[in-house]
């Protein structure tokens, strides 16, 4: 049976960066999943890892408008069950004219539908974020800024109606249970120690209230927030970190945040976990 | 007529038969192109084979698949809510700019930013709707704010209101609401109160609470104030005759706070108004949008949210008690009593 898991977010939100990064994380097999075949096809995720590899992100994959899927064949453990799991990147750019028309095209209506559940990406510090219209407090800004460029639809809005895509597309786990969606805040690492303690939904909440208020309120899906670094630092401004990458590659670079069963939030090292509890019992 | 033919009327393309009992084959009114591609196989067995007679004209266009849309949404969306789950529907009225689109676009506004006091966002099923009517407030002039804050709403179906909805959780207790908010053209008031005109206000019946929009800056003005208060006491008795002369709690909100609060002439003239007319109503002032520093704009927004859904009616006792009667088989006989 193949498994399907879909990758969504808005321009610049990181999605690229993590396939690039979970492939080697699956390659290594010391995470949650691991693969059990090597993939016929893997131009795509080398590519992003190449980037990675000489201590640079994967250039914006917006404009691009083929999907790029990655499929691989993984297991929880070495001879274990297998799972065919298809990751289809899509890029930003269609996800956004998805929501202004409410309209994607037949082929992805359709594995939204077959998919087992879903990522979506928001990437903290992004240029590509849009604030809420906020005229109602700041009249004096909004009459200096005068009759500017539109800043196009707000971020949260975006993400609300993505949610709202997976809430009616998405069906039932085949045991019956609610669709998984792993919501993942990406360059978690740009975070201060506070915010980094308070954790992702904390900061989801302060930054985009409507999307908090979704989560909060969602009943269709099985929601679970992650923080996520895929490197550990900022390659373009970080020297340290980029050394570290090119000298030692990716391995052991990278983590995910995660809350323990006390509540306290702490990097875990596998990078598989967002897709791991997708596709998990 | 059907592709391939010059006869006007003919039935081959529709139903395949001839009515003028023809073999649509050998017919002589069929075009030259047609019978040119007569001699292919599909055409000559008369079966409409493509490119031939009962052919499609146009290719189906390889449409995209759709997601139920999040703009306004029509009477029968709310009704399918109002099915599974506890809905507010409130009652919009008020005069053209007199500032109705102002108060749901402040509102949106206010929960976008985590602004509205007391209260969180909590789902939206007209997200684009409510985006709408807010990026309708952004035209602004080379800097210099607009004259109206919100565009004047016009409904695609002058007959079917467009409804948004709000689902909001209060801070204090966790309660949950659901609001569906009509943004109606003042002219529907307007006509409602001048000729009576209250059919496409029929929605309003499942209202709980009616909002009656003024414009503050009128109230403020002695020149147009009486007229406009004797103009809502019409409101009040037409609301009368469409609610059978019960209508829902009214909440007359007066807008422009920043320009000034409520003169205490105006209010209670007001209030004697509606009380004159048996209208349960409360008198709220908001300010949607400020143009003054003293007042900050969604003033009053908070407060009309609370007074929406806060204040229930006294409830009627279900079953009432009535003093026991020895001997009497009440059980069974309970509703003779009634």
């Amino acid at each position: 049976m193949t498994r399907s898991v879909v990758l969504l977010g808005g321009p610049d939100s990181g999605k690229t960066n993590y396939v690039g990064r979970v492939w080697p994380a699956l390659d290594t097999k010391q995470g949650r999943l691991q693969i059990a075949q090597q993939p016929d096809d893997i131009t795509f995720v080398l590519e992003v890892t190449d980037h990675l590899n000489s201590g640079n992100f994967a250039p914006r994959s917006e404009h691009a408008d083929a999907r790029r899927d990655f499929e691989v064949i993984v297991a929880e453990e070495e001879g274990g069950a297998q799972t065919a799991i298809v990751i289809p990147d899509i890029s930003g750019e269609l996800w956004l004219n998805a929501v202004k028309d409410s309209e994607i095209s037949s082929d992805w209506m359709d594995e939204l539908r077959r998919a087992d559940g879903a990522l979506l990406f928001v990437r903290v510090g992004s240029d590509q974020d849009v604030r809420p219209l906020d005229w109602v407090s700041s009249k004096k800004m909004m009459a200096k800024l005068g009759n500017g460029e539109d800043p196009g639809l707000a971020t949260q809005v975006m993400l609300c109606e993505l949610l709202r895509f997976l809430e009616v597309s998405l069906i039932d786990r085949p045991n019956g249970g609610r669709p998984r969606v792993s919501i993942v805040v990406s360059a978690w690492d740009m975070v201060d120690v506070g915010k980094f303690a308070k954790g992702p939904k904390a900061y989801l909440e302060h930054e985009y209230p409507l999307l908090a208020g979704r989560l909060n309120d969602i009943e269709r899906l099985d929601l679970r927030v992650f923080g996520l670094s895929v490197v550990g630092g900022d390659l373009k401004v970080d020297a340290d970190c980029r050394d570290a990458v090119q000298e030692g590659g990716l391995d052991g670079r990278g983590w995910v945040a995660v809350q323990n069963s006390e509540g306290k939030w702490e990097r875990d090292g596998d990078l598989t976990l967002p897709i791991a509890w997708i596709i998990g019992a | 007529m059907s592709s391939g033919c010059n006869f006007e009327g003919c039935t081959v393309g529709e139903t395949g038969v001839c009515a003028l009992e023809q073999n649509p084959a050998t017919c002589e009114h069929r075009t030259a192109l047609a019978a040119d591609v007569d001699g292919g196989d599909a055409d000559a067995h008369g079966d409409g084979g493509a490119g031939g007679i009962g052919a499609p004209v146009l290719q189906r266009p390889t449409g995209g698949a759709s997601f139920p849309s999040s703009h306004t949404l029509g009477p029968e969306v709310i009704s399918g809510m109002m099915a599974s789950r506890y809905v507010t529907v409130v009652g919009i009225l008020g005069d053209p700019d007199s500032g109705k689109t102002a108060c749901l676009a402040s509102i949106y506004l206010l929960v976008s930013n985590a602004m509205l006091e007391g209260w969180a966002f909590a789902d939206s099923r007209s997200l684009m709707g409510f985006e709408d009517i807010a990026r309708g407030a952004r035209d602004w002039n080379a800097g210099n704010p607009p004259d109206q804050m919100t565009v004047h709403t016009e409904m695609s179906d002058d007959r079917r209101p467009g409804f948004l909805h709000l689902r909001l959780v209060r801070k204090s207790d966790g309660r949950r609401v659901d609001l569906a908010l009509p943004d109606l053209p003042g002219e529907w008031t307007t006509k409602l109160v001048a000729s009576a005109q209250s059919d496409r206000l029929e929605f309003m019946k499942a209202a709980e609470v009616i909002w009656v929009v003024l414009d503050g800056r009128a109230l403020a003005d002695k020149e147009r104030r009486q007229a406009l208060i004797s103009r809502v006491g019409q409101l009040a008795e037409r609301l009368k005759t469409l609610f059978d002369g019960r209508p829902p709690r009214v909440v007359v909100v007066v807008t422009h706070r920043d320009d000034g609060e409520l003169v205490e002439a105006a209010s209670s003239r007001l209030a004697a108004e509606l009380e004159r007319r048996g209208v349960e109503a409360s008198i709220l002032q908001v300010a949607p949008f400020s143009d003054h520093a003293e007042v900050k704009a969604g003033f009053g927004i908070a407060d009309l949210i609370g007074e929406t859904v806060g204040v229930t009616r006294p409830i009627p006792d279900f079953w009432p008690t009535s003093p026991l009667r020895d001997g009497v088989r009440s059980f069974v006989s309970y509703r003779r009593h009634r």
